[in-house]
């Protein structure tokens, strides 16, 4: 062939191709490259939205972190604030209930020894009068009945009046140091109360 | 009816007429093949590499007119594909077709398509007055832009051919001067190198086209024309913003 034609020179295959080309860069410009065009230019679209919902939704998770963080402080100031709050109200109270319980004993305590007293008095008086009888009767007995009741009566109330004083000082002392200081079991008995 | 020297409008080189038929056909096929309602979302496989081809094309059109934009894209995916498929298709195993590309004819049909469809382009987009200003001034420079207007297809086509006849030729001398189990491995390695060429050339190809496009029309994009063979993308690629338009 290269010896028959020069190969520098084109012939009718020139026609040929070059319709056979055009006919190809019609298709291919009217169907083929505008719609892969599109696809893509859609593709890129949405890729771009896609990402822009994610830099929005990475903002929006980012302010929902901010906010939980800052409720979740709020929430520590306010339980921080409520614990103080129910701690002073434990110790307002405890304080309150130990000085109403020590009033309370105080009363009691009073009231006991007012009725020890009535008791110790009734008691006293029976006793006084039980002790005039037998020492009447004990000295009718052996002295007759000549014995003068009155003194010997009046000696028995001296020598009873003598004993009682004693054991009431005495006493007095004892209800006087309870009812001041209250014993240490029931400082802690109105503690666990509290 | 062959003359040397002279050009014969009758004669009809079959082979590679029916090997550019063939790179057609294939290009044809696998272009409707890759097109989105005949591949899925996702590109891969042949759609892949038309997007990837695309993509490149619409970057290097960055500087033309938005509205030429997709002819120019357009214009550029089919010649290299074209060019590339017609310079493998030699190599190709069983294939007994030439590369059509190792003949004049469909280099200078090529270029000649080429260059007709680059100043139909500016003629559209600048107008006649436009296009002949561009062309007329400076008037001393008339003669040398007249030239280059000229020469651009031929060296467009002269060196897509020199690399393809070049490249059949050295499989020829392969075969020739070496004993047939030593240029085994020589026509393997000269095989592949030949398919980086042919996509090499196939590139420069499409390239100087699109620069030949750049040269010719507004650097403006505000040039809003009618497409010419079908343009439906009208808007800016993000793509093509990205490039730096």
């Amino acid at each position: 062939m290269l010896e028959t034609r020069n190969f520098l020179v084109p012939d009718a295959t020139f026609v040929i191709e070059m319709v056979a080309f055009i006919a190809v860069l019609v298709v291919m410009t009217r169907y083929v490259v505008p719609r892969i065009r599109l696809a893509m230019h859609q593709r890129q679209h949405s890729i771009t939205a896609a990402l822009a919902a994610a830099d929005a939704a990475e903002r929006r998770l980012d302010t929902a972190r901010a906010e939980a963080a800052e409720i979740k402080a709020e929430a520590r100031r306010e339980a921080r604030a409520t614990s103080d709050q129910a701690r002073a109200m434990r110790d307002h109270l405890i304080a309150e209930g130990r000085a109403v319980g020590a009033e309370e004993y105080r009363w009691l305590a009073g009231r006991a020894a007012r009725e020890m007293e009535r008791r110790s008095d009734l008691s006293s008086q029976h006793l006084r009068q039980r002790a005039r009888t037998v020492a009447i009767a004990a000295a009718k007995a052996y002295l007759g009945d000549d014995v003068d009741v009155a003194s010997l009566a009046h000696l028995v109330d001296e020598q009873l009046d003598a004993l009682d004083t004693t054991g009431r000082h005495s006493a007095a002392a004892a209800v006087q140091s309870s009812v001041v200081s209250p014993p240490a079991d029931d400082d802690a008995k109105l503690a666990t109360i509290a | 009816m062959s003359r040397l020297g002279a050009l014969d409008a009758t004669s009809i080189q079959a082979d590679i007429a029916i090997a550019t038929l063939v790179v057609a056909a294939v290009v044809l096929v696998f272009g409707l093949l890759a097109r989105p309602g005949s591949t899925p979302a996702t590109p891969r496989g042949i759609r892949l590499l038309w997007e990837m081809t695309i993509d490149a094309a619409d970057r290097a059109a960055a500087g033309v007119p938005a509205g030429v934009r997709g002819r120019v894209t357009g214009t550029a995916v089919t010649l290299f594909w074209f060019v590339a498929v017609a310079n493998w298709l030699h190599v190709i195993p069983g294939s007994s077709l030439p590369a059509p590309t190792s003949d004049i004819n469909l280099t200078l049909a090529l270029a000649s398509t080429a260059m007709g469809f680059v100043h139909l382009t500016a003629l559209q987009v600048r107008g006649v007055r436009g296009y002949l200003r561009h062309y007329l001034s400076p008037w001393w420079l008339v003669p040398a832009k007249v030239l280059e207007e000229v020469i651009k297809p031929i060296t467009l086509a002269l060196r897509l051919f020199g690399m393809v006849f070049a490249s059949a030729l050295m499989v020829l001398l392969i075969g020739e001067l070496l004993p047939p189990p030593m240029a085994v491995v020589p026509h393997v390695l000269w095989t592949v190198f030949d398919m980086f060429i042919g996509a090499i050339q196939a590139f420069i190809f499409a390239l100087l086209t699109v620069l030949y496009f750049q040269a010719v029309l507004p650097r403006d994009g505000s040039d809003a024309v009618a497409p010419l063979v079908g343009t439906a993308v009208r808007t800016t690629s993000p793509m093509v913003v990205k490039g730096g338009h």
